[in-house]
């Protein structure tokens, strides 16, 4: 969906249901004849009284009742199944449209949302513009004609008395209002020590340490219990309002119905009308008490709906700052695997993370880096396929700035292993395939053979089929690192990045697996990112860095020659392997 | 504890723990009860009144004066309205005692399961996400109150009505009755076939959403890698297919969900209209009045909403069940570590601390530590040092009885840890956790601990002593600043100062534990915190998890721990010379850091 703020928030929501217009149509159509007939019953109930009291015949008006009551039924079915079932669809689109905008929302989106925040939103609001679009759509109309209709067949039998129970019905609505409104900001209320109650638990669980540290078990004990007796106040607060509700609407109903009775009756004994009309009067009264609740509880559907959908939309208003721009040259298609960074810099929150970083990679050649935990070694990497943009400087590509490509052309030229890799719960193949249009189980055991975790995975229940994930196999952090090795390999990429890709296999096979890499591959260009030296050692180039800079560079000799970083880290693990 | 409930049958046993809950407001069920009754009277009279009007004044059947006929309606209205009064007095009573019950059942048990999550012990918060147990105390409890208000006394409340309503009509004239009643088995047999088709096309939808929502999680998780292998567009096809799914079984559920309400609706009519047919007759043959005809429709009106909402009932007792089963999996979690009978009250300890051949894991026979013996004596000061996973924090842990030993003894002051009261233990072993718990609220809140004996001055000494002060009085509102969650707004650092701090304001007296583990810390922060080690250890019993060489260089003492084995001790020189273990890893560390 395109977005554009200066169109109004039911405006967007109008697109997604205009094309669903006719099933609304025909639902409010089919809707409306069902109240038609709905109003017609209690007239039959009237001739068919009027007629026995008169000893007529009066099977045809019973036949009248049965048919209004069929047709409305009826319809009503036709309605609700028709409109209801368009607000599904509604729902669907929307949530279709969420999840492809969700797709294209970047590194930095992501970084701040927890994906716990986002599901809540999608699930909670979704649902709330649905039951506008569906439930809220169809009562509220229904509930609104219906009171037209029935007031209006009041009106034909006898304008006085009619008039003089609207003039009861109207403050009734108010005062349902008012009700419902105090109720929802009671309800507010209580949700929010309820809020407190949950985030106390929540703390406790969390500093459970402290607590049983501390012997505070009785304080907390006292807390929470308090917090609970705010609770209960709250809320017998709100049923204080919410118990009335129901009991007044059918009090103030009963003042029309003794309007009836008394007013009604007294025309009755004059003569002036008959005891069908009396009968009718009060069958419009009890159909009337639903759609009076009903229509407090519409409005609140409405309100929610609009809030939501406001919530949704900001959502669909994100913008990713990583994208196709007008920069972009479409027709680049193929890459080579030189990369170069230009005096390249990158800032994020207004921290320093990289700075003045050159460096110049040939195609087929061998980077490795290294330096501490936070030096900027990942975020370096992570500018290559785009994952950021840099701040400062230029990062090239094939000979091309990176803004300039086509961000898909980049990534399909770029595979990534990262140290925490990202599996999905689906067959061991299809995470291997993730990466290629057409899944080829050739070039899947080839990458896994040469990512070193083809036999292992053979060992598995169902060999590559074999499930991932929660339902599945559990694989060991060495285990899932080598997958997405191989999930990186099979895409054949110009340039691999091995972000400490190899951390959690031991040192012995990771020398195994990157010595496979040199002899078969070898003309990709390889980024290696590790903080073992082993790893390091038979790269074209080393750099180390500090603070977001490169502080030594060279190859593996003169750096150990060079006396600094390098050559204490590598000191450092000879002594750990003699230990 | 089960995530997935098994329980969606009725199970009568653990109705009756939920109902256990309820048995202490036996005294208001019973009143709710009774207006329950009273309503249900009320409400049937009504239809009375209006035969009474129209048999006496609107339409006797012998002519009557007129203002004989007046004097009828102006006392059916009276009745009318004594009686409508009488039912909102009630109504109103009715679902006040109701919440009134629901909010205290609510209450206690969640004050239950409080209490049982603090009398775990911390191993079972290792294994359990804290979100699970969230859900016990909220969501769980929730379903459980639906169960008591809404279900159970609904469903009696609707019970009551119905049989009213048949009663009423029954005696009023029974032949109407049964005419009246004749659409019930239909109705019966069509609701209740709608219901299965319901619940079926319900269930799959649930089954269809979790996929789908499960996918989505995934998804949003996974949404760099799936960007890095341009897989956007096939994972929204995957995503669309699952949508689509879903919205089928949607449509399913509006299939069968659509006819129920318009079917109940008609057979009312229909129920409406037989008893006009049947009733008509006998009105014109005089057997029975027109004002019983008009009150028989009332009746018949009436008689379909408790019918309706019955069924509606059984979904509810469902979700409490597999709440209930969840709840009481939570409280009969068995308790590890509890005070032994007659425990042992303490206030002040020497401070003695001494491990008899400890052999401890946190589960099955994965020991952590192995046999470890060793003394401590009062005010000595100990280091601990091994690399990670050598059970230097286990040895913490068992001082404080966090855990207890598989074998073994850890005794304090000569006594087994097991045989203190463990509140009174661990009021007087302070400890400092590697990365310190500081909860929601002002600095000065975090420091008390709800001891409001403490005065601001005695905390300013100690925030002094330890280095911290300073650190917060820069702070515009000083040490009423309000730290976020899980005191965030300090640096890890700040923290660790101020946990000591309040460690030392807690337990001043006799031992205290510092699970230090700096290298978060700046080289400031690091030095205020070696001086204020050096100034609370003063007089007092200290073990430290050392990672840093100025730290081990101060002690009297060095355990060196290697795979949960106590393998070498004595003082930083010492061990050095002697060119073992801990010689090894200094000379690892380069004299930067140690383990």
């Amino acid at each position: 969906m395109r977005t554009d703020r200066s169109v109004p928030p039911l405006h967007r929501l109008w697109s997604f249901v205009r094309p669903y217009l006719w099933k609304y149509v025909v639902g409010i159509a089919s809707g409306t004849l069902s109240l038609v007939f709905s109003v017609l019953a209690p007239y039959f109930l009237r001739r068919t009284i009027d007629r026995i009291q008169a000893g007529e015949a009066y099977l045809p008006f019973i036949l009248g009742i049965v048919a209004a009551g069929l047709l409305a039924g009826l319809f009503s079915w036709l309605q609700r199944w028709v409109a209801i079932g368009a607000s599904r669809e509604v729902e669907a689109d929307i949530r279709e449209s969420l999840f492809r905008h969700l797709m294209r929302l970047d590194f930095y989106y992501y970084a701040e949302k927890p994906v716990g925040d986002l599901m809540n939103r999608l699930n909670t609001d979704l649902q709330a513009v649905r039951d506008m679009l569906g439930p809220g759509i169809n009562m509220g109309f229904r509930v609104t004609l219906f009171i037209v209709f029935a007031f209006a067949a009041m009106f034909l039998v006898n304008p006085a008395l009619a008039a003089a129970v609207l003039a009861v019905a109207v403050p009734t609505v108010l005062v349902a209002r008012y009700l419902m409104h105090l109720a929802d900001r009671r309800w507010r209320e209580a949700q929010e020590v309820y809020d407190r109650i949950a985030a106390k638990a929540e703390e406790d669980i969390a500093g459970i340490r402290v607590i049983k540290g501390f012997a505070l078990e009785a304080k907390e004990r006292e807390a929470f219990v308090a917090l609970n007796r705010a609770y209960i106040e709250k809320s017998l607060a709100l049923a204080r309002v919410e118990g009335p509700l129901q009991a007044a609407m059918s009090l103030l109903l009963g003042i029309a119905v003794l309007i009836v009775l008394l007013k009604g009756g007294g025309e009755v004994v004059a003569g002036r009308m008959t005891l069908g009309e009396f009968v009718q009067f009060n069958a419009y009264l009890t159909l009337l008490t639903w759609p009076v609740l009903g229509l407090g509880w519409v409005l609140g559907i409405f309100q929610r709906g609009q809030t939501s959908w406001r919530r949704l939309l900001e959502l669909f208003d994100e913008v990713p700052r990583v994208r196709d721009g007008p920069e972009t040259d479409p027709s680049i298609r193929a890459l080579s695997g030189e990369v170069v960074f230009d005096r390249v810099g990158l800032r994020l929150d207004e921290r320093r993370i990289l700075a003045e970083i050159m460096l110049r990679l040939k195609p087929g050649m061998t980077l490795g880096v290294t330096g501490r935990t936070g030096s900027g070694k990942t975020m370096l990497a992570r500018l290559i396929p785009r994952i950021i943009d840099a701040s400062e400087g230029t990062v090239y590509v094939g000979g091309h700035p990176v803004r300039k490509i086509p961000i898909e052309t980049l990534r399909r030229h770029v595979g990534m292993a990262p140290q925490e890799p990202f599996l999905f719960s689906e067959s061991v193949f299809d995470n291997i395939a993730f990466g290629l249009e057409h899944p080829d189980p050739d070039r899947v055991e080839w990458a896994a053979k040469l990512a070193g975790v083809h036999e292992e995975i053979l060992r598995f229940p169902k060999g590559y089929d074999t499930k991932l994930g929660e339902r599945g196999v559990t694989l060991s952090g060495g285990q899932r690192q080598r997958v997405a090795l191989a999930r990186a390999l099979a895409k054949k990429p110009e340039i691999l990045i091995l972000d400490d890709a190899l951390s959690a296999v031991d040192t012995e096979t990771e020398a195994k697996i990157l010595q496979g890499l040199k002899g078969v591959l070898g003309q990709q260009t390889t980024l290696i990112i590790s903080h073992r030296v082993s790893a390091l050692r038979h790269a074209d180039w080393i750099v180390v860095l500090e603070g977001g800079r490169i502080v030594e560079e060279g190859t593996h000799e003169s750096l150990l020659r060079l006396g600094g970083h390098y050559a204490e880290l590598e000191r450092l693990q000879r002594l750990e392997e003699a230990l | 504890m089960n995530q997935e409930p098994r329980a969606t049958q009725f199970d009568p046993q653990l109705a009756r723990r939920v109902l256990a809950f309820v048995k202490p407001y036996w005294k208001q069920v019973g009143l709710a009860l009774f207006f329950i009754l009273i309503t249900t009277l009320a409400a049937n009279a009504l239809p009375l009144v209006f035969k009474f009007a129209i048999d006496g004044a609107l339409a006797p059947k012998t002519p009557l004066p007129v203002a004989e006929r007046f004097q009828t309606l102006a006392v059916a209205a009276m009745v009318f309205v004594g009686l409508r009064v009488l039912d909102f007095v009630t109504r109103y009573a009715q679902t006040y005692t109701l919440a009134w019950i629901g909010q205290h059942v609510l209450y206690d048990l969640r004050a239950a399961i409080f209490d049982k999550l603090l009398r775990l012990h911390v191993g079972f918060f290792d294994r359990t996400p804290a979100g699970r147990l969230l859900t016990r105390l909220t969501s769980d409890v929730d379903a459980i109150q639906q169960f008591i208000t809404g279900g159970l006394v609904g469903f009696a409340a609707d019970l009551f009505m119905l049989v009213g309503i048949m009663a009423f009509m029954l005696v009023l004239d029974w032949k109407l009755a049964l005419v009246a009643f004749a659409v019930m088995p239909l109705l019966l047999l069509v609701t209740t076939w709608l219901r299965i088709r319901m619940r079926a096309a319900y269930r799959e939808m649930r089954a269809r959403l979790s996929r789908m929502n499960a996918f989505l999680a995934e998804n949003l998780a996974g949404v760099l890698t799936i960007q890095l292998f341009v897989r956007e567009r096939r994972q929204e096809e995957k995503f669309q297919e699952k949508n689509r799914e879903l919205l089928a079984a949607y449509i399913e559920v509006i299939r069968w969900f659509a006819p129920f309400f318009p079917v109940v609706g008609f057979l009312g009519e229909l129920a409406v209209a037989s008893v006009l047919y049947q009733g008509g007759g006998e009105v014109l043959r005089g057997a029975v009045t027109l004002g019983l005809l008009v009150a028989f429709i009332d009746y018949t009106r009436n008689f379909f909403e408790p019918l309706r909402d019955l069924s509606d009932k059984f979904n509810i007792f469902q979700s409490a069940m597999a709440a209930a089963e969840r709840i009481f999996g939570l409280l009969d979690e068995p308790e590890y570590v509890t005070d032994r009978p007659g425990a042992r009250p303490v206030s002040r300890l020497r401070g003695e601390i001494r491990f008899e051949d400890v052999w401890f894991a946190y589960q099955n026979e994965e020991w952590v530590l192995k046999g470890v013996n060793f003394t401590v004596r009062p005010g000595e000061k100990v280091a601990l040092v091994g690399a990670t996973g050598a059970g230097k924090t286990s040895v913490i842990s068992l001082i404080s009885r966090f855990y207890d030993v598989q074998r073994g003894r850890v005794l304090i002051d000569g006594v087994d840890v097991r045989d203190y009261r463990q509140a009174d233990l661990r009021r007087t072993v302070g400890i400092v956790m590697q990365e310190p718990f500081l909860f929601a609220a002002s600095i000065l809140d975090n420091l008390r601990l709800g001891d409001e004996g403490i005065s601001l001055e005695r905390i300013r000494e100690v925030c002094r002593m330890v280095g911290v002060d300073e650190m917060i009085m820069k702070r515009p509102q000083g040490y009423h600043t309000r730290l976020g969650e899980r005191g965030a707004g300090l640096s890890t650092g700040e923290r660790q100062l101020l946990a000591l701090a309040r460690a030392m304001l807690h337990n001043p007296d006799i031992l205290l534990i510092l699970d230090e583990a700096t290298a978060n810390v700046d080289s400031e922060t690091e030095a205020k915190m070696q001086a204020a080690l050096e100034r609370v250890s003063e007089g007092r019993t200290v073990i430290i998890i050392a990672h840093r060489l100025s730290t081990v260089k101060d002690v009297d003492r060095i355990l060196v721990f290697r795979r949960g084995e106590l393998i070498e001790e004595g003082d930083h020189d010492h061990l050095l010379r002697q060119g073992g273990y801990y010689a090894k890893l200094y000379a690892l560390a380069g004299g930067a850091s140690l383990g």
